[in-house]
This record gives structure tokens, C-alpha cells and sequence, in this order.
């Protein structure tokens, strides 16, 4: 071993992988042994004939000093002694800066272990690739881009709902990788980046950023009207890019897979629109069976779940909002219509009529009744039960605003809302819920692996959902759901407006649900004609094999959505914006649109690229792009790549680790 | 019945037609009809002695059936991610390996990773009720019950996801892309995150090892039983579903696997 620290960097990288085992195992019976002496002393009879090493661990009043100054849960271990362990990641990363002391110099070494720097290791979380190739393989571009900056990586994957959960509900993260619906309307970014929701749990804020000069942009927009909204809309997109809380990639295209002989018109929505199965028109109005998505988890129907993709899309058809967003327009739906009563600077008031005789899909009216109690679950999902609220994960932007409900006749609610009328009729286009089934879900929830005060509301799955939608609840096994359109729903007994506008006569009697494990099965069951449509995200290579075959076309869409790197703000250094504007730099986003998406989708600079309010200089130029990559053609350049950390800051061991404070 | 169900169905009566032919050919070829003829007699006392570690399989196979819908959620809860660490020690060896993809190939290596190898599993079973003695059936038994066991046992305590769920991109998932309706049948039983190790592979290598073992009896066994589980043992990297260091756990559990069963089932 003596040798191995005299040996050359190229020597020592050999040693590499089977230290990483060594210390794999290490870890593991060091977390789940008893206490924290456990671990290290299998270590040393791990290394048993790695004298040096122990020696290290003999020094090891540093590293063990070092680690539980930083105290942080770790990762598996619930609640288990969480004050006296350090959490795996702070011990890998000791670890990692003592290999990194064995392949470089002897004083180098000393300042680790007793002076002020470790070297840095990051987890990139990402879905895996069944349900989500993109994120995987733009988590691979950046895993090897951060190693070629000699930042120590890995790539974590794993199952959609264990990733959103990660994030959204424990924060358990470093960096990741995912997909974030925007939309249409500015409000969106209060509602991910504003720092009054850093300590709530859900889609609101999940990264924990926090930035004064963007929280008063984020708050002006909202009591304004364009066209000094939009003016401000740009200086929040400005404020984003200078500050990067999630590194854009690309907005992806939205894919629909229909067989080529069917005869299904699918009108002008998005893929992810519950509009387009409203505005779906079936030649023999019979099923129509649609393929999408899944980690074959079983089917969660509960409308205020973090879960996103297409069980959204899903959940829109069961459960009526007061109004729609279509194409950055507001339109009334289960609303007649609305009356902006008073609207000023000091907020606005709105009188919302329901239309005439709706009902749930068990046969009870609709109320004003039902209006004032969902909002006020959406404010806090314990109902007031519990002295710390806890609101929802979903539609926070949108619900917070609303200042009160009141019912004012069965029919009509009168609403205060803290913004300004164009952003206020927005807080109507939240899932109505029945006050009656919903009532009794205030109590605490349980969901295993979510570490947070959480409600029934929240976590139930509500597998036989009853709302108002225009369809409803058939029956579900594993694979599959079957819903059947309601009978005497508004949109057929007295349609008008946007609503009759949109929804056609012929719309299918039933629709069936296909949960795909794999999107090859969605190419093999169309190609059987057991699915009219899939739903799916598909690689390029899958997308060659499935245009090979003469019976399955797809139909483009462009998204509103961002696939985005999203930074733990909570966790050093990346709360540093300059960290974040260097990894930003990492990614080839020209690149990763023409080999991960197969040119399907469109490099961006901006997360709020899907608003129209974008301003030309954050628009991709191919030839000057407003995020610069540090290499060329997917390849990072190592010195470019270090130079930029040591711009911003940060320092390198002398064999290129980067090292950070503890 | 869903549409899903049916094809499934379809999979099932295909696979099973395979292994009958396959293993009626094995019991001709390794046992003789000679052989068979004089000891399906007392095939009942044997199958009777061997009940006991056919039971032992069955019972595993049972507990696994409950256990395992709980396997992934407990392993994300106390398990360590290893994956990274597999990538980083053999880094592209299934990219390379699937560097030499030939449609023919392909075809073979999926035949060999889904008929063959319920082939291979079956064969034993089946071969030993002619043997002398009911030991070489009950160390397969044995041996299988401890596949199955400590391989579950790493399933909780890893998280590993398999080449083709990690290399996106350079590693191709050819048994799927090539033949999707594989999907259902395997679906039913494999979960992304259990790669570490390739039970696949222990399995295959444990009738192999066993195979070598009872060659004195059944010396034409290894001659079929090795090229198959060589065949099975490629295809789980071939077809970008295991890493190497996946398959050799699995050899170490197989050969630890059948070491359990000769010596539980050793004469005092």
C-alpha cells in the first residue's frame, strides 16, 4: 500500500473499484450495524492487508469530526439515531477524499484529514428507463460531465414514484433530473421557486430555493395586469437564468402512437390534455383504448397526489375544475361563468355561478357547499385538525391566493382572492371534491417512505374515485382502468360557451386504460390492434422500429413542459449560484435533443421557456447559445470544465478532485 | 379475460410445449429407454423420497409470492444502491459484448434465456427420479431453495438496476425491443432493481454443477446441461439485462448453493 501512494495517478485509479467496493460494504454494515463504531471497525477488517488505509482510519479523529459536524438524516435510516450518525453520503465522501489522498501527494493528504476540505460526491437521482428514458440518459450526460470536472458522481435511477416522492415529499436529494409542467401562465414560477413555500412539502418550491430580489418579482406579477405583468415576467425569466435554481435542458414533444387504420379524431389538445378524450370523436362510439406509462404500481386516482405524467391527464377526466386553462385563456367549465366584483390593488373579489343541476357521480347535488370545502382542504388537509396546517402538494400556487370562500347561495360562491383579476380567475382551475367523501380524509396519512407530516387526503389512493368528470369510475385491476362516460353530464345536457365548443357528441362510451411497463409493448399491442393510441415516452431507437411498421404513426405535439436539472438548495455548495451556472454549462443540450430525444424536442435556456412572455435573449440560438457549453459535441472539456469551478470559487486537489469545505 | 392475460396465456402453452419435447428428448438421450423402462416401476418410492426437497422448492416459491411484491419498497427503505459501483468496476463490458449483436443471435440468446432455461430448470427434476437414489434430486432441491433464498436476500439488501436500465443509450434491451410480448412473461416476475445477482445464472449453473457432480450416473447430463447453461449465462449479458459482476455472484451462489446441498444430504 505504501506503494500504492508513491504509485503514479494512473496506478492509483486501478485501485479505484475495489476500494468502492470495500467501502460499499463497509458502508452498509457501518449503517446498519448498531452505532457508528461498527462500521469502521469491519472497514479495517475489511482492509485487512490495506495497512496504509487503516492507518488513515487511525488519523481518523479528522474524518470523524469532520462527518458529524455535518449532521444530516441518513438516507434509509429513519429514524434511527439520527444525531450521532453521520449520514452515507458525508462518510462516502470522507472516504472518497481519503482515495483521493492515496493517489496524489503525502501533504495533500494531511490537509484532508486534518485540515479544512473534502472532496465532493454527488448523487444525481433520476427515474428510471421504462417510464422515462430522457431523464436517465440526460442524468449519464451529466454524471460524466461532472466526473471529467473531477467531481465524484453517481447516477442514482430509480422508479418514477419513488423519484417524485424523493423530491417532493422528503428532499432527499442532491441533484435531479426530471420533467416539470409549466404551462401556460407565469404564476407557475411563484408556485416552484418562491421561498414562502421553501418549508412545505410538494410541487411547491421542491427544491428549497430562496432568493429575495426573485420572491418581490415573483409576488409583483401576480397583483398585476399586462401589460406590466409581462414586463415583470421577463425580469423573473431574466432573474431564473442568473440564478439558475433548475438548469433547463429541453422542452420535449408529447407523443401520441395511433394505429394507422383507425378512424378516431382526436382534435387540437395536447397529448397530456384531459381536453383531448373530451374533444375525442369515435366513429362507432365504442371503447377506446389508450396504452400510457407505468411503474405497474397500481392506479393512484387521487387528484391532490404529487404524481405526475398521465394519471394526471386521467384525473382531469374524473374530477371537474370551475374552469379550464386552454391555451394561456381561462374558460368556464363546471362555472357558468364569474363576476369580477371588486378588483384592485387590494385584491379581487368574484362572484362564480355553477351551472344548474350538476351532481356527483353517486347521484348528490353539487353545492356551493362542496366549492367552499375544497378549497379550504386545499388549504390545509388536516381541516383544521391539527395546529400546524398542512396544505397540498399540488395547486399550492394556485390555492394559496384565495383569501376566503363564501357560500352565498347553493349556487354561488363569493370568492377574495390576493391578486390581481387576471391571475385570480386562475385560482379556479383546481379539481372540485365532494365535501361529503372528502370530509373524513384529514386524518394523518400513512405512506411508507415519506418522512413528513402527511394526510389521508394527500396519500389515499382513492382507487374508486367520485367526482364529476365527464367520466367516471368503471373498475381497475393492475394493468388496466375502465372508465364509462357520465351520463347527463353538463357538457351534454346544457352545454355552452368553451365547453360545448370543445367537447364532442361523439366522444367514446368507454375509455380503457393500459398500464405499460415498456413502451416496446406499447409498439406490440398496437401492431396487435389491442390499443387504438399510446401514451408513451419513446426513444429514437424505438421510434425507428416503430415506424418500420406500416401500422403505427405518431402525432407530434410540442410540450409544455421543461425537462430540467434541479439543484437541493438546502445542501452546500450546491446553494451556490455559481456551482449551479458551471453545471449548467456541462450539458450539451443541442446535443442531448438530437441523441436522447432523437431531435424530438427543442434545447432551451430557460425554465419558463413554454411562456410567451420568453424574451429574445434567453430564446436558443444554435450558433450563440444563451448557456454556453463547456466542450464540444457532447464531450466536455476538462479544463474548461475546471477552470469555470475555480472562476467561481472553487479549488482542486493537486490529482483534479474538487474539494469543498466541510 | 384482458387482452393481456390471453397473450400471456398464449406465451405460457408456447413455452410449455418447448419443455416437454426438450425435456422428453433429455430423459431418451441421458437416461436410455433401457434405464427408464426398469425403474418407472419404483418411480413412486422415489418421487416419494424426493418429495421432501421438491416441497422445499415449492414452498420457497410460495413464500416468494407473498415476499416479493413487498421486495422493492423494503429495499428501497434499508438497501444500498450499488449499481454505480458494478459500472464503475466493469464499466462497457456489456456494451462491448453486445457490440457483436446479429438478428440470429438475438433470436438464439432469447430462445436460451426464456425456453431454455425453464428447460434446464425442469431437467433435473426430472432425470433424477431415474437415479440410483433419491440424493441427486434432493441436493437440486436444496440447491434451488438457496438460490432462491439468499438470492432475495441480496434483492432487499441491493439496488441494482441491470446495463440496459443504467447505459441508456449504449446498451440496447434486446429481448424486449426484439420480442415485446417477452415482456408480459417476464414482467410477472422480475423487477427492475433485482439484477444483483443473476438468479438466472445460478440457477443455470447449479444444474450444471450438479450435472458434473452426478456425471458417474448420468454421464451424458453435463454434455447438455453445460452448453445450455453457458448459452443462458451469455444471453443474461448479451441481451443487456445483467452486468458480468451479476453473473458472477450468481456462479458464487450457485457453487455455495449446491456445496449446501451435498453437504446437508451427505450420508453420516
Amino acid at each position: 500500500m505504501f506503494s500504492l501512494r508513491l504509485a503514479s495517478q494512473d496506478t492509483c485509479d486501478r485501485f479505484d473499484p475495489i476500494l468502492d467496493v470495500l467501502f460499499a460494504v463497509a458502508s452498509f454494515v457501518y449503517l446498519h450495524g448498531g452505532d457508528d463504531t461498527i462500521g469502521i471497525d469491519c472497514l479495517v477488517r475489511c482492509l485487512d492487508g490495506f495497512e496504509d488505509l487503516i492507518d488513515v482510519f487511525g488519523f481518523n479523529d479528522g474524518v470523524r469530526r469532520s462527518t458529524s459536524s455535518d449532521l444530516k438524516a441518513p438516507e434509509h435510516v429513519a429514524d434511527r439515531t439520527v444525531e450521532t450518525l453521520p449520514s452515507r453520503r458525508t462518510f462516502l465522501g470522507a472516504v472518497g477524499a481519503t482515495t483521493a489522498s492515496t493517489s496524489g501527494c503525502v501533504g495533500e493528504f494531511n490537509a484532508l484529514v486534518r485540515g479544512q476540505r473534502l472532496q465532493l460526491l454527488v448523487e444525481i437521482l433520476t427515474s428510471a428507463p421504462d417510464t422515462d428514458p430522457f431523464a436517465p440518459a440526460i442524468g449519464r450526460r451529466l454524471a460524466a460531465a461532472l466526473e471529467a470536472a473531477g467531481i465524484q458522481t453517481t447516477l442514482r435511477p430509480t422508479s418514477e414514484s419513488n423519484l417524485w416522492r424523493e423530491i417532493l415529499l422528503n428532499g432527499n436529494f442532491d441533484i435531479y433530473v426530471g420533467r416539470h409542467p409549466i404551462g401556460t401562465d407565469a404564476d407557475i414560477l411563484r408556485e416552484l421557486f418562491h421561498s414562502q413555500f421553501a418549508e412545505e412539502v410538494g410541487w411547491q418550491n421542491p427544491t428549497g430555493f430562496a432568493d429575495p430580489t426573485l420572491d418581490n418579482l415573483l409576488d409583483r406579477q401576480r397583483w398585476e395586469s399586462n401589460p406590466v405583468r409581462k414586463k415583470t415576467t421577463r425580469a423573473i425569466l431574466g432573474r431564473l437564468a442568473d440564478t439558475v435554481p433548475i438548469a433547463p435542458v429541453c422542452v420535449p414533444f408529447d407523443i401520441r402512437l395511433r394505429r394507422v387504420d383507425d378512424e378516431l379524431e382526436w382534435g387540437p389538445f395536447g397529448v397530456r390534455n384531459a381536453l383531448s378524450y373530451v374533444g375525442l370523436a369515435s366513429p362507432d362510439s365504442q371503447r377506446v383504448t389508450v396504452g400510457i406509462a407505468s411503474d405497474l404500481d397500481g392506479w393512484n386516482l387521487n387528484p391532490l397526489w404529487i404524481e405526475v405524467r398521465d394519471r394526471a391527464t386521467i384525473v382531469d377526466l374524473l374530477y371537474d375544475r370551475l374552469a379550464v386553462v386552454s391555451d394561456s385563456e381561462i374558460h368556464p367549465w363546471l362555472a357558468a361563468g364569474w363576476d369580477v366584483v371588486e378588483g384592485d390593488s387590494a385584491g379581487t373579489v368574484l362572484l362564480v355561478h355553477l351551472r344548474e343541476e350538476l351532481s356527483w357521480h353517486d347521484g348528490n347535488d353539487i353545492t356551493a357547499r362542496d366549492i367552499a370545502f375544497t378549497y379550504r382542504l386545499l388549504a390545509d388537509t388536516t381541516l383544521g385538525q391539527s395546529n400546524t396546517p398542512v396544505p397540498t402538494v399540488r395547486y399550492r400556487g394556485r390555492s394559496s391566493i384565495v383569501q376566503s370562500v363564501e357560500v352565498v347561495d347553493p349556487s354561488t360562491v363569493r370568492m377574495a382572492i390576493d391578486a390581481s383579476p387576471s391571475v385570480a380567475s386562475r385560482a379556479l382551475a383546481v379539481p372540485l371534491l365532494p365535501a361529503h367523501i372528502w370530509q373524513s380524509l384529514g386524518r394523518r396519512g400513512r405512506f411508507s417512505g415519506a418522512r413528513v407530516p402527511i394526510t389521508a387526503a394527500i396519500t389515499a389512493p382513492n382507487e374508486t374515485p367520485v367526482g364529476s368528470g365527464p367520466y367516471r369510475y368503471r373498475q381497475s385491476d393492475r394493468t388496466s382502468l375502465v372508465l364509462d362516460r357520465t351520463v347527463d353530464h353538463f357538457l351534454d345536457t346544457s352545454p355552452g360557451g368553451f365547453a360545448g365548443d370543445v367537447a364532442t357528441a361523439a366522444r367514446p362510451d368507454q375509455l380503457a386504460f393500459v398500464a405499460l411497463g415498456s413502451r416496446e409493448l406499447a409498439r406490440e399491442f398496437l401492431r396487435l390492434g389491442e390499443l387504438d393510441s399510446a401514451v408513451i415516452p419513446m426513444t429514437p431507437e424505438e421510434f425507428t422500429r416503430m415506424q418500420a411498421d406500416a401500422r403505427v404513426e405518431s402525432v407530434d405535439t410540442r410540450s409544455r413542459a421543461v425537462y430540467g436539472i434541479g439543484f437541493n438548495h438546502r445542501r452546500y455548495p450546491l446553494s451556490v449560484p455559481g456551482f449551479r451556472q458551471v453545471v449548467s454549462r456541462l450539458i450539451d443540450r443541442a446535443h442531448a435533443a438530437r441523441t436522447v430525444f432523437g431531435q424530438r424536442a427543442k434545447p432551451v435556456a430557460s425554465i419558463g421557456a413554454p411562456l410567451d412572455e420568453l424574451p429574445a435573449s434567453l430564446r436558443w440560438r444554435a450558433d450563440d447559445p444563451p448557456i454556453p457549453y463547456l466542450g464540444t459535441d457532447g464531450t466536455v472539456d476538462p479544463e474548461q470544465a475546471r477552470e469555470a469551478f475555480r472562476t467561481a470559487g472553487f479549488v482542486y486537489s493537486d490529482s483534479g478532485r474538487l474539494l469543498v469545505r466541510r | 379475460m384482458t387482452f393481456q392475460t390471453r397473450l400471456l396465456l398464449a406465451l405460457l402453452a408456447e413455452v410449455a410445449v418447448v419443455v416437454t419435447i426438450a425435456t422428453g428428448i433429455t430423459l431418451w438421450v441421458v437416461v436410455g429407454p433401457a434405464l427408464l423402462r426398469e425403474r418407472i416401476r419404483d418411480l413412486r418410492a422415489r418421487v416419494h423420497e424426493g418429495l421432501g426437497a421438491i416441497a422445499l422448492v415449492l414452498g420457497v416459491l410460495v413464500v416468494n409470492r407473498f415476499v416479493g411484491p413487498i421486495v422493492p419498497e423494503l429495499s428501497w427503505a434499508i438497501g444500498i444502491p450499488i449499481t454505480d459501483t458494478i459500472f464503475r468496476i466493469e464499466g462497457s463490458f456489456v456494451a462491448w459484448l453486445q457490440g457483436y449483436a446479429d438478428p440470429l443471435l438475438t433470436a438464439y440468446f432469447a430462445f436460451a434465456y426464456v425456453h431454455l432455461h425453464i428447460f434446464l430448470l425442469t431437467s433435473p427434476l426430472v432425470v433424477y427420479l431415474f437415479a440410483e437414489d433419491s440424493r441427486a434430486i434432493r441436493v437440486t432441491g436444496i440447491a434451488y431453495a438457496v438460490n432462491y433464498g439468499l438470492g432475495i436476500l441480496c434483492y432487499v439488501l441491493f439496488i441494482a438496476y441491470g446495463p440496459r436500465n443504467y447505459l441508456v443509450g449504449e446498451v440496447d434491451s434486446l429481448l424486449y425491443t426484439t420480442y415485446p410480448s417477452l415482456r408480459l412473461l417476464t414482467q410477472q416476475a422480475n423487477v427492475n432493481t433485482n439484477a444483483f445477482p443473476s438468479l438466472h445464472t445460478s440457477m443455470a449453473v447449479t444444474v450444471a454443477l450438479v450435472g458434473v457432480w452426478t456425471r458417474d450416473q448420468f454421464p451424458r447430463f453435463p454434455i447438455i446441461a453445460i452448453p445450455t447453461t453457458v448459452s443462458i449465462v451469455i444471453a443474461t449479458m448479451y441481451l443487456g439485462l445483467h452486468w458480468l459482476l451479476d453473473v458472477i455472484a450468481g456462479i458464487v451462489l450457485a457453487a455455495l448453493a449446491v456445496w449446501v446441498g451435498v453437504q446437508w444430504t451427505a450420508p453420516d
